[in-house]
């Protein structure tokens, strides 16, 4: 079955490149949310290949279903003309191309020149292992969302809750932001905007 | 989690409750004060704690994270920066937005990110801090929410920290990929491997945009100009800090200077930081932009401590930035101080004839010029000294040209600025008229003209506490 | 490796099943396009205006709240799976993560963020009428 994991591999991998690709040619920013979502689904799907099942849940669920939303919410909140497009100068795609060679062609001679450690385990040798070992093996671990969950109770309590003051932060700075602009009553003057331009209104 | 890792994480917990405490409290009663005050009491409590916990030896919290006098250290200058901060912005926001109460729940959070990058002793808990401080400066930047430059400040500060952020968590995937393990390694380990410094590479955009260095310096005169000016010392000083603070423990933890590339890289990156910053600056009429400029080179002169040898190396880095830190935020709580409702003032002209209008202000902003460039009396003279010393010592000749290359120039913008401030003032009436100053900013203004006076004039004190707290080994 | 397989033949399965209806669809059904069937279908409700409309900025904040209470729902889920391991631990634990974010709600609602007051006559939205503005 090792031939269907590569040729699953190279479809997903083919995908994101080909929704990465799509990012950068086209100029609508509609459609360019668009092959994001295959290139973020082609990555949720090489994490399931790789036994990750939660990060590709995850992947799915936030990527896929809500920063893609909201990108597309962004497009419906702002532009006066969904259908915006801009053109990049000569010289700026000129400079992002090289740029761009560059950096790809530093990272595969890198990664083309390691001698990678071939020490993915099998599904079978995975369950022969003990817990502690089974907590330490990414790839083809059955159980890896537990381990997980009990990290999130053990040695990673702390960025757990971390992670949650990024939340908060998220939460309160976002709202603040958004919130429509209203005039100030008795604030000095300069602070209120100038009548007609409050905001957008429906 | 034991006992006693609470206790070493109680300043990191402390700030936190700041901010819980903060939201709990505006949530109930509404008022701008409140906030105000009990944000600078939970971050007093938190120096505090601090203090109180100098006993305890180093302390690791699983493998993410390591309380150590190092950490503290820094951790104790960040929060007086945040506590500095907060009290500037009090008598600043009173003049200007209509809510207030947002700005002290984002600080405390910013400053919890800022010490979660000092203590972080793993690249997940440095990625996750500078996630938390990068999403609460999104807000702080744009929190006037009036004018186009705050706006365009905050959206290029958005999309540059995002792409650096992408940068960093690449390059700590690619030293995963490469070991194993995201822990600050065992020395020497990553030089052997080209994905590993491959990683590096990719963290060192991270870690420049932070610190605005030279190639990734783009966003810094338009992000201070835009943010409101006590957020402004923020970016440079606790946000700056806190970086350069993981960036000394995770060279001298990997032991990253024995490879010749990497030194050269920080060299070069050191020159053309100090250069362009000083150069830039001089072009500048506005205030805020010059500061900016100058912050640029100021983290390149402390790169001189981080290529110096650890001995004298750390210890000078820690004293040249806790004096950056006073004279920073005291120029910018001066600037916040002269500000209009509607706009900061950053132009040159505000400051003509300051002195006979302003005394206090102009003596204040002119003690912390003196002390960004570097003159005797002050704790800036103290900081360059030991830098130069550290530089000396370990015979880093091109950088300490540069250094003082760079500082010669910079007097002369520092000077413009002062010859600003005590020229005679103009027959007619005074471009603006600043609003009153209030007491919390004069008594922050006050506090931090007297710590680098004295600093400058006695500085054995802080030596001896640096030299027992952030040059021991980890 | 089976579990490829699986997801292999879940998604082909998937992507068949809504071609090969759509074909024999096509194969069976008359086709008699007229300019009726091409009109916009709201209801039955006459369209007016344009489709693409510039929205209520209000709605961003809903959008925000949705992905943040997405992220966590999706941190929950390990934590799940490992609750019974560590009855108590588990339960400080979460408490502290979903307080936090509760206390945050709270917040965001009792400071009119998630109010939905309707524009006024004459476009003025009376955003404040009814939050603590006036209080101080």
């Amino acid at each position: 079955m090792d031939n269907l994991d590569t040729i699953v591999f190279y479809f997903l991998a083919a995908l994101a490149l080909v929704g990465a690709m799509g990012i950068l040619v086209s100029r609508n920013i509609v459609r360019t949310a668009m092959w994001l979502l295959a290139t973020l689904v082609a990555a949720a799907g090489l994490y399931f290949l790789l036994g990750a099942a939660f990060v590709g849940a995850i992947q799915l669920i936030v990527y896929a279903g809500g920063t893609l939303v909201l990108i597309i919410f962004g497009v419906m909140l702002t532009a006066k003309n969904p259908n915006v497009s801009y053109t990049p100068r000569t010289a700026e795609i000129v400079l992002g191309v090289v740029l761009c060679v560059l950096l790809a062609g530093a990272l595969i001679f890198v990664l083309h020149g390691t001698a990678w450690p071939n020490n993915v385990k099998s599904v079978e040798e995975v369950k022969r292992m003990s817990q502690a070992q089974r907590d330490l093996v990414g790839p083809n671990n059955p159980d890896a969302t537990e381990s997980t969950g009990r990290r999130f109770l053990g040695d990673y309590l702390v960025p757990f809750e971390v992670l949650s003051l990024v939340l908060l932060a998220v939460l309160i700075g976002a709202a603040y932001l958004g919130r429509p602009k209203v005039p100030v009553i008795g604030a000095p003057r300069g602070v209120n905007p100038p009548p007609g331009q409050e905001g957008p209104r429906k | 989690m034991t006992a006693l890792d609470l206790q070493a994480l109680l300043p990191l917990v402390l700030t936190t409750a700041t901010a819980i405490a903060v939201m709990i409290a505006v949530t109930i009663t509404r008022r701008h004060g409140l906030a105000a005050w009990l944000c600078a009491a939970g971050l007093a409590a938190a120096i505090a704690s601090i203090a109180s916990a100098r006993e305890c030896a180093p302390r690791h919290i699983s493998d993410l994270l390591v309380i150590d006098s190092f950490a503290r250290f820094y951790s104790g200058l960040i929060l007086a920066g945040s506590l500095v901060v907060a009290v500037l912005s009090y008598g600043y926001l009173k003049l200007r937005t209509d809510r207030h109460e947002e700005y002290y729940i984002l600080l405390p959070l910013a400053a919890v990110g800022s010490l979660v990058i000092v203590c972080s002793a793993n690249l997940l808990a440095f990625l996750l801090g500078l996630e938390l401080l990068s999403i609460c400066l999104f807000a702080l930047i744009a929190y006037r929410r009036t004018g186009r430059g705050d706006l365009e400040a905050a959206v290029k500060y958005l999309i540059l920290a995002g792409a650096s952020s992408a940068f960093a968590v690449f390059g700590a995937a690619l030293i995963y990929a490469d070991r194993g393990s995201l822990a600050f390694g065992p020395p020497g380990l990553a030089l052997s491997s080209p994905v590993a410094l491959a990683g590096i590479a990719a963290l060192l955009v991270g870690v420049g945009f932070k610190l605005a260095l030279v190639p990734f310096h783009f966003w810094t005169p338009d992000v201070y100009q835009g943010a409101p000016a006590p957020i402004a010392g923020f970016i440079a000083t606790v946000s700056k800090g806190a970086v350069f603070a993981l960036a000394l423990r995770y060279l001298s933890t990997e032991n990253l200077l024995a490879d010749g590339r990497i030194i050269w890289l920080l060299t070069a990156i050191a020159a053309a930081s100090m250069l362009a910053g000083n150069l830039l600056a001089l072009r500048q009429d506005n205030v805020k932009r010059m500061l900016a400029y100058s912050s640029i080179a100021h983290v390149g002169y402390l790169l001189i401590a981080l290529l110096a040898s650890a001995s004298l190396g750390r210890p000078a880095a820690a004293i040249y930035l806790t004096a950056y830190f006073l004279a920073s935020l005291g120029a910018f709580g001066v600037v916040g101080a002269l500000s209009q409702p509607t706009r900061d003032a950053d132009a040159l002209a505000d400051y003509r004839g300051l002195a006979w209008r302003r005394p206090f202000l102009a003596f204040t902003l002119t003690a912390m010029l003196l002390s960004l460039a570097g003159l005797p009396l002050t704790a800036g003279f103290v900081g360059k000294l030991s830098l130069v010393f550290s530089g000396v010592s370990s015979a880093l000749w091109l950088l300490l040209s540069a250094l003082v290359l760079g500082s010669v120039i910079s007097i002369f913008y520092y000077l413009r600025l002062l010859a600003a401030l005590f020229a005679t003032p103009p027959a007619s009436e005074p471009a603006i008229s600043s609003p009153n100053t209030p007491w919390p900013t004069t008594a922050a203004l006050l506090f931090l003209t007297v710590a680098l006076l004295a600093i400058g004039l006695w500085p054995a004190p802080l030596l001896d506490l640096i030299q027992k707290m952030a040059v021991a080994a980890w | 490796m089976t579990d490829v397989l699986g997801i292999v033949m879940f998604v082909v399965g998937g992507v068949l099943f809504v071609l090969v209806s759509l074909t024999v669809g096509r194969l069976f059904r008359p086709r008699r396009p007229g300019q009726l069937k091409g009109e916009i279908y709201e209801c039955g409700e006459p369209t007016v205006g344009k489709g693409q409309v510039q929205f209520d900025l209000r709605f961003y904040v809903v959008a925000m709240l949705f992905v943040i209470f997405d992220v966590e729902i999706a941190l929950l889920y390990p934590w799940a799976q490992v609750f019974r391991q560590f009855p108590k631990a588990a339960f400080w634990d979460l408490a502290f993560f979903v307080g936090l974010l509760l206390v945050g709600y709270a917040f965001a609602w009792r400071y009119g963020y998630l109010d939905w007051t309707r524009p006024r006559a004459g476009g003025q939205a009376d955003d404040d009428a009814q939050t603590p503005e006036q209080e101080r």
